[in-house]
């Protein structure tokens, strides 16, 4: 059955994208992240062009965080304040990110740069992931108790100015870390179509040492206002959200993640987290293998910007 | 709409200047003779200039009067029979199958009569001529479909194009006298065209064009090949075939060099023929009567939306005699013409919409894993 995409102009089978939408669930219910940085590679390697791939795939991260959010905040696992200012630098991010994304795409320069940035963060999140979880692994095969490294009390954060209290985080900072942190995930989502929760999560245990506990839900907090605000900036900039398309991700995210959750229980966290990580290796070399090689058509087309 | 039309007349008139050149042999017998010019040079001292088109095309109140006598019983024939060795020649190398006796004689008057009425110029294929007696053929053509609705399940359909030559001189749908193009084409539209090349390994878009019109779709199809069936400046004029898509270089833009632009325009062909957008089918057209033909064009699932010109030439022996248009009306219709308006009209509304979707959903979703976990 095909179906009409009306901002991506294409039509495509459905069950397509219902089952790249449950693949994709799958994955972010078992490993428990976003899915984004999956979504959209596949989306482009569909056809879908990038900056509709971005777009929507924002879109359909606020559903897939929406859930997560408030069942954080019901179990007082968001530190609001914090949230707020990791917030505010999000959407300041993200009118960047879009405003970037409108650019690149009038100067034809955008897939590369999707596909340069996502080579970037995937290789070394996915390395960093890789080396990690072999290491606990080889480490609780040898028998030793494995315990979370307890991070140190000072660093250079703690010299800046603006200094505010977050309760909830039991944290004295500036205000300028979260901020600047926001910022960069808000942009980072902006031109990769991802929630950012691969960023920011290690960024707030390692360099704003947020307790674990509030780490994610805070993290799920931002990532839903910011998302959100970036659909909306890149509807009204670039007119790239396909609610369509959108919906039938959704649709299909929401069911392959229930199944996801419960192969997930099964699985120990350090083999998790190695299966991840070569998953995100995977999907990074793929990209760089669509720079490197020779295209069938050196010569593309597309309809000038504006010119609707 | 009224600048177009009437640069495509002025098209067809270059058009007929064209044919007129082409056939400048054949036609200056007749013009002594019924025109009664004896500065026109013989067949043979003919220079193929511009001053020629002008030499045969009088004033249309002239033509008009000298419409009877061209109708004169058995003048035509005098001329033709006087004019074919000039003129008949080179159309005789194409394979045309049709029987020669009945037809060839009247051939080169015929020839002559759509200069001299101009029915392309005119732009009027529905003009009270077609009652009078001048047996000049014309063409006349619609489509199966005037209007096509893209709405959800749309994958792709197929338009009919059928039409009939008026005054068909052809004994049968096989004779191969007439020879047709039929042109689909979609809005024009800006593309943008970019060459990738290797930069420190990695290829990257260095190069671009940017064409200010380009037919967001075009569809040919031909009863044999069109490089058969006439020369390249009225295929050219006439904006028939890949080769001769309008395209036109975005001025003040900064473009390509002049050697390389070439390479751009097929390269715009090449990747809408792949995306299905152009097509060609040589042997398209079919006749399935003395004046009747069809055809078959498709339009693929991704066709832009927007309207379609239809445009339908008739040719005989290379040479173009009549020339139709209509149009067809390609719109969204359904949710997705909602939506796609939705969103360009009111982006702001539609982001914040999307936004309520997403949210909704994952709020149903969540009730959902709630109620099925307990």
């Amino acid at each position: 059955m095909s179906f009409y995409l009306p901002i991506a102009e294409m039509s495509a089978s459905i069950f397509i994208f219902l089952g790249m939408g449950a693949a994709v669930g799958f994955l972010s219910g078992m490993f428990g992240v976003g899915g984004g940085f999956l979504m959209t590679p596949l989306l482009i390697f569909s056809g879908v062009p990038a900056a509709v791939a971005v777009g929507t795939e924002a879109a359909q991260i606020v559903a897939s965080s929406v859930s997560g959010a408030i069942a954080q905040y019901r179990r007082n696992n968001v530190d609001i304040k914090m949230g707020i200012v990791l917030l505010a630098g999000g959407i300041v991010g993200s009118i960047i990110g879009v405003q970037v994304v409108k650019i690149l795409r009038q100067i034809g320069q955008f897939e590369l740069f999707v596909s340069l940035t996502y080579v970037t963060f995937l290789g070394i999140i996915g390395t960093l992931m890789l080396i990690e979880a072999l290491n606990t692994i080889r480490k609780t095969k040898g028998g030793k108790a494995v315990s979370a490294r307890r991070p140190g009390q000072h660093s250079w954060i703690h010299g800046l100015p603006f200094k505010m209290r977050f309760h909830r985080s039991k944290l004295y900072i500036s205000a300028i870390p979260p901020l600047m942190i926001g910022a960069f995930v808000g942009f980072l989502g902006a031109i990769m179509g991802v929630g950012g929760g691969f960023i920011m999560v290690p960024a707030m245990i390692y360099l704003l040492r947020v307790p674990t506990n509030v780490v994610v839900g805070t993290s799920l907090f931002q990532i839903v206002f910011v998302t959100a605000a970036t659909t909306i900036l890149h509807a009204t900039q670039n007119h790239t959200v396909d609610i369509v398309l959108a919906m039938l991700l959704m649709v299909g995210g929401v069911v392959g993640a229930q199944f996801g959750a419960v192969a997930g229980e099964k699985l120990k966290g350090e083999q998790l987290r190695a299966l991840l990580a070569g998953l995100v290796l995977l999907v990074c070399l793929r990209i760089a293998y669509s720079l490197i090689i020779t295209p069938s058509d050196l010569f593309t087309i597309s309809s000038v910007m504006g010119g609707h | 709409m009224d600048a177009r039309s009437r640069s495509i007349s002025g098209l067809a008139a270059l058009a007929f200047a064209l044919v007129g050149m082409a056939t400048a042999p054949l036609v200056a017998p007749l013009a002594q003779g019924v025109w009664r010019q004896p500065q026109a040079p013989s067949p043979q001292q003919m220079p193929y200039g511009q001053q020629m088109p002008q030499q045969m095309y009088p004033a249309p109140g002239y033509t008009q009067q000298q419409q009877p006598q061209q109708q004169q019983p058995g003048y035509p024939m005098q001329q033709g029979g006087a004019a074919q060795q000039p003129a008949g020649q080179p159309h005789q190398a194409q394979p045309m199958p049709s029987p020669q006796p009945p037809q060839a004689q009247p051939a080169p008057s015929q020839a002559v009569q759509p200069a001299v009425t101009q029915p392309l110029a005119q732009q009027s294929a529905h003009a009270p001529q077609p009652g009078m007696s001048p047996p000049a053929e014309r063409v006349e053509a619609d489509v199966s479909t005037r209007s096509v609705a893209i709405t959800s399940s749309f994958t792709g359909t197929e338009i009919i194009i059928f039409g009939s030559v008026e005054n068909s001189r052809q004994e049968t749908a096989e004779s191969g006298l007439y020879d047709i193009a039929i042109i689909i084409e979609g809005t024009p539209t800006p593309i943008v065209a970019r060459k990738k090349s290797r930069v420190g390994g990695l290829w990257i878009n260095t190069q671009s064009q940017t064409f200010d019109d380009v037919p967001s779709y075009y569809a040919i199809a031909s009863t044999r090949p069109i490089e058969e069936i006439t020369e390249p400046q009225i295929l050219a004029a006439n904006e028939i075939g890949f080769d001769y898509v309008s395209m036109i270089a975005k001025n003040g833009g900064k473009g390509v060099k002049a050697e390389e632009f070439g390479d751009f325009k097929h390269a715009v062909v090449r990747r809408k023929q792949a995306e299905s957008l152009y097509q060609k089918s040589d042997y398209g057209v079919a006749f399935i009567g003395r004046s009747l033909f069809r055809s078959s064009i498709s339009l693929p699932a991704n066709v832009p939306v927007g309207p379609l010109v239809t445009r339908v030439y008739l040719f005989k022996d290379g040479k173009l005699l009549s020339k139709h248009s209509s149009k067809v009306n390609l719109q969204r219709e359904g949710i997705e013409r909602y939506l796609h308006d939705f969103a360009f009209d009111y982006p702001l509304l539609y982001g914040i919409f999307a936004v309520l979707v997403a949210v909704a959903a994952g709020l149903i979703a969540s009730a959902l894993f709630k109620k099925g976990s307990h």
